[in-house]
Formats: structure tokens, sequence, C-alpha cells
């Protein structure tokens, strides 16, 4: 799966669970620049980030991601 | 041992002659097991002493004296533990804090400690090398010691200092924005009182194990899950705050692995557990004989949702239990009982509003709300309903609840005016709208605007303080609300303000200065931004906004969308 195909996905997740448009969703968004961004919806959106890639993310990266890219990167890194 | 010899001098009944009688009696018994990144450290009572020990040498060494204020700043970790119980044991009334959040801006995070280091006229911090070094850039010249644990002395002896169940134990520090916290004074005997009443009222013996993600810093982690448990000898696995909300069902995998009986938290907790579980998960979860919901409304359809989820995995309706409580009473004022559903009422919505009745009511064509039974009283304390006036109400009237009883705090420290406001003759004004029905306590809502958002509290003014300099929103013209919603369990934060930009690219921009504002000052992450045109928010004749008709109004206007 390219880098490009992961972001799709990715961002599509996003969308569906924060409710926003996928046009918000690009690499340099944070969590700031979304509405519902907190920490709950941070959690569910990594489980189903690792449901969706049938994969499991280390923990304590988790709490380094500035942005859109870093988790994205994150993913493709534990997809391979 | 030389250890313990202080213990033996002072025949008073305070928390330090009872944890120091475990050390005693039992000091290779489990205290606590502290979860930090997967690792569990297990902690004796034995080790408990001889860890803190060197804190409370600091301390004195540092000339900190019987009653001196000391804050405790430390990350999820034993360090956490031993300070606070090494300043305890050398006299000090320590008081814990919640350190920055990553989001919040630092600048604003020690604004905030400032104020309540020269309110509280705090003698010592205790805290991180990391954190020591970001107080002396930010606060430099603020003339507070600072204790961290690398500079500690070498020593396992605790101070010889004489206690009075009367003296103050500890200060527990309200939510909120920093600098408008409240300290709340618990002395020694309203702490013991509260745990042996509520140990009492939910059955708890050292056969019980607790676990635990709830911070320390709040009161719910605080008393149920750290002093209770220390002080009547039940072992409790402490999981991080932080490592929790990423990763909620590791408290599952803690309660399977310890045989774990009694856990506490908010309501928006169950909820997150159940979103966060995979259709495959399993756990064995029947050793759980009580699940308690407490710090924010509990909400019958939450629990409904919590037992259907997991009663594959041994969760039974019984251990569902409510509570109703707050630091200005320790803790608890109420409990249900454990082994039984507590009660949910359906009542009539227009004799709630009009009337101020809770009318029970099987109708089906006028609107209700279900509300869940608190449970009752615990031994010692009494809980009943206000009117304005101060007058009691009778069963089943709306009207602020009010306790009374030895559990109750002395007040807030060094603020005379704010204990005044809400401790009088004997009685807390909890601000908490409710009633009672056959012993029990139903809680309907709040008199004054605070929000209560992932079972912490924050005012609503407050809030909208942190929007005063965003550029964009017309001054004065804004409104902080909450409004409940079910997929998170909680209520969701919604700020509503009026600005003149009608270009999408400006409005986007006030938006994100909004949010950004509030996260600086607060780590709070509002979860709807609402723009609306000059005007549209309602004033009241003294210029005021007003709440409850600008919350009416943007409920219309929601409905009108959908």
């Amino acid at each position: 799966m390219t880098h490009s195909d992961v972001f799709s996905r990715v961002s599509q997740i996003i969308s569906d669970e924060l409710g926003c448009e996928i046009s918000e969703v690009h690499l340099k968004a944070s969590a700031d620049d979304i509405d519902g961004w907190d920490s709950l919806a941070h959690a569910r959106l990594i489980l189903k980030i690792e449901d969706v890639f049938n994969l499991r993310l280390p923990g304590d990266r988790l709490f380094e991601l500035d942005n859109v890219g870093d988790l994205v990167a994150l993913v493709s890194e534990a997809h391979v | 041992m030389a250890l313990i010899s202080f213990w033996k001098k002072s025949e008073r009944d305070t928390a330090l002659s009872r944890i120091l009688g475990h050390v005693e009696q039992t000091p290779h018994r489990l205290f606590a097991r502290i979860v930090v990144n997967g690792e569990a450290t297990a902690i004796s009572y034995s080790a408990l002493a001889a860890s803190a020990a060197p804190y409370a040498a600091a301390c004195q060494a540092q000339g900190i004296e019987k009653g001196d204020r000391v804050i405790i700043l430390f990350d999820h970790g034993p360090e956490l533990i031993f300070s606070f119980f090494g300043a305890m044991f050398a006299g000090a009334v320590p008081t814990m804090m919640s350190p920055p959040s990553p989001r919040q801006e630092p600048g604003h995070f020690w604004a905030g400690q400032r104020q309540v280091i020269q309110r509280i006229g705090a003698k010592a911090i205790m805290t991180t090398d990391r954190l020591r070094a970001a107080l002396e850039s930010v606060m430099p010249h603020h003339g507070t010691r600072i204790i961290t644990p690398r500079e500690l002395p070498t020593t396992d002896q605790i101070p010889d200092v004489d206690f009075a169940a009367h003296d103050i134990a500890f200060l527990q520090h309200s939510s909120g924005t920093t600098g408008t916290k409240k300290g709340v004074m618990i002395s020694h005997e309203a702490l013991l009182h509260q745990v042996d009443a509520y140990a009492k009222a939910l059955e708890i013996t050292q056969n019980d194990r607790i676990v635990s993600w709830l911070p320390l810093y709040h009161d719910m982690g605080f008393i149920a899950c750290f002093l209770l448990p220390v002080i009547k000898g039940v072992p409790v696995t402490l999981l991080s705050p932080f490592e929790w909300v990423i990763r909620p069902t590791m408290l599952f995998d803690y309660f399977d692995k310890t045989k774990a009986t009694l856990t506490w938290q908010p309501n928006f907790g169950f909820q997150h557990l159940v979103n966060c579980t995979k259709s495959d998960d399993r756990w064995d979860l029947s050793s759980m004989r009580a699940f308690v919901n407490c710090s924010e409304r509990c909400r019958p359809e939450t629990i409904d949702g919590f037992v259907s989820a997991f009663v594959d995995m041994g969760v039974s309706k019984g251990s569902m239990l409510t509570c109703y409580a707050m630091a200005e009473t320790v803790f608890a004022a109420t409990q249900s009982e454990p082994g039984i559903a507590p009660r949910v009422e359906t009542i009539d919505t227009a004799a709630l509003v009009d009337e101020g009745i809770a009318r029970p009511t099987l109708a089906t064509h006028s609107p209700t709300m279900q509300v869940q039974s608190c449970g009752k009283k615990i031994d010692g304390l009494n809980v009943l309903i206000m009117d304005e006036e101060g007058n009691r109400l009778p069963d089943r009237r709306i009207g602020e609840v009010c306790i009374s009883g030895p559990s109750l705090s002395r007040g807030y420290d060094q603020q005379p005016e704010k204990t005044e406001a809400v401790f009088r003759e004997g009685w807390y004004h909890s601000g908490d709208l409710g009633y009672l029905a056959n012993g029990e306590l139903f809680v309907t809502g709040r008199k004054d605007d605070l929000l209560i958002l992932n079972g912490r509290n924050h005012y609503a003014h407050d809030l909208e303080f942190c929007l005063r300099d965003v550029p964009g929103i017309i001054p004065g013209r804004l409104m902080a609300m909450s409004d409940y919603r079910p997929e998170i369990g909680s209520d969701a934060l919604i700020i509503l303000a009026e600005t003149r930009e009608t270009n999408p690219a400006g409005v986007k921009l006030i938006k994100k200065s909004v949010r950004d504002a509030i996260v600086d000052e607060t780590g709070l992450v509002p979860n709807e931004v609402h723009l609306l045109e000059p005007m549209w928010l309602l004033k009241s004749t003294s210029g005021k906004i007003a709440r409850a008709a600008n919350r009416q109004k943007f409920s219309e206007l929601q409905e009108a969308s959908i």
C-alpha cells in the first residue's frame, strides 16, 4: 500500500469518526484544526485505524503525533 | 523499629496513625501496584514508609513546619505517592496538582500555578527535574522551595510530629482553570469519617482489590482509589490516566489479571470503554462486584449499554452502582446499595420545569425524562433539599442539594468569602439541583453555570474569560454551554460567539482562534464552535448573557437544521 493510499484511507476514517469534511483533513492538519478531536476521539480513531489496517500502533508513539501527516507516517511504518 | 516509633506516641486517630499501623502490623502487605508504560511497580507498606521518609527529611531540611502548604506536582508514578506521604509525615499539608497537559500553553499553566502558590502560601513544591526547569524559567524568583527526587537525603526515619484529629490533612484542589481553583481543606477526622462510612456503605473488606485509572488530583481518584485503600489495607492497582484514555481497555486487562472487585469512574468512562472495545475482545470480568459511576450525572442509557456490551464477560446489572460525591464532603454523600441496580425514575418534564416537582409518570403523550438514583446517604451525613430561602423541602420537590455531617470540609483555604458563600450554618450548599424520594437522592441539574465535562467541573464564565482577546468576536457577546451527547456519555463543550465576519476563510480562522484560546488556557478541547450573527445572543435586562434562553434558542436552531 502506498503512502498516498494510507493517507486516503486514514483521512476517510477521520472524516467518518469526527463528522468533518474530508477536505479539512490534510497532512498538516492537527487535532486543534478539527472540531471535536479531543483525546477520547483520538482513542476511537486509533482503534478504528488499527481495525481497518489490521495492525497495532505502538502506544508510546501515539502521544507524539503533531498532525495527520505524523499519523499517516506511523500507520505506513507499522503496516510494512 | 525507629521508623515507626512516632505513631505509638500518639493515641489520636489520624490517617497517619492508621497507615503506620499497617506498616508495623503488616509491613509486607501490598499497598499499591503502579503501572507506567506497561511496567507494574509493587509497593508494600514498609516500602511506602521507607520511600516517603526521604521526602519528609527533605521537607524538614528545607525548614518546612507543621501546617505549611506543600504542592505535589508529579506525573503518574511512584514518586507522586512517596512525595505526598513524605510531606504528610513531615507535618506539612500537601496538595496534589495536575501537571501541565501537553496541549496546554505552558505560560498559561504556570501563571495559574503562580496564583495558587501565592494564595495558599505554598512553602515548597515537590516535582520532577523537568518541571523544575520549566518552573524556574517561567516563574523566576517565585521564592518557593523546590524539592526533586535527585536531591533527597538518604534516610528511612520518619520524623516525630505530633498530629491531632482536627489538624488539616491535605488540600483537595477543585478543577477549572488554575487561577480559579479552590483548595478544599480536609481534616484527619473528616477524612477518617468518610473512609469508614464509605467503606461500610460499599461493604469493603481487605479481600477486595481495586483497579483505577483516575488521576490523583481529582477527588474520586484521590479518596476512593488512593486514600481509602491505603487506610483500609485494600490493595489497589493504579493505571496512568494518560495511558488509559488512549487504550481504555487496559482497565479490563488489569481487572482480569488481578481478579479485581471494585472500580470507580465518571459516566463518560463507561461509554469510552464501550466505544473502544473490538467485537472479538474477551476478558473475564466476573470478579467485579462494583463499578461505581460518579462525578458527573449518571445516565441510565450508558449503564444499560455497558451491561449489555459486557454481560457475556460477567458484568451484571447489580454491579453497576451510583454515587453522589464532592470534595467538600471529602468524597461521597450518597451511595447506591451493593448488588442492587439503582432505581431509575421516569418523571414528567413539564412538572419539573413549571412546578419544581418530580412527578413519576407512565404517560407517553407528554415529554418525560429519566433520572438515575444516586442511592442513600452514607452513615453520619445528612442530605436534604432546600429552597432559595433555606427552607427544607419535602420529598419530590426540586431544590438545592445540601449536606451536613462529620465529613464536611472546613472550607476553602485562604478564601473566606467563597467559603461563606456555600458553607452556611453547618450545611454545604452544593449548587446541584435534585430531589429526595424515600431517602434516595436524584440529581436533575445545576443552579449556576457550572459545566461538568468528562467528570471535571468548569464554570462557563471561566471558559468565556479565556476568549476575551480573540480577534473577530464581538466583545462580551459569547457563551460557553454544554449539551449531553449519548455517544460520548458526557456533556459536550459548545461555544457560541457573535462575529461580524462573513468571509468563510475569516470565519474558519476565528473558529480556530476560539479553539486555541480554550485549549491553551485549560487543556480542554471544545466539541463545537458556532459563530453567530451580531445580536443573536439574548441578554437579560441587567445586560448579562441569558444562559437558559440562549440554550433554548440554540437547541431550537439545531432541531430546525435537522
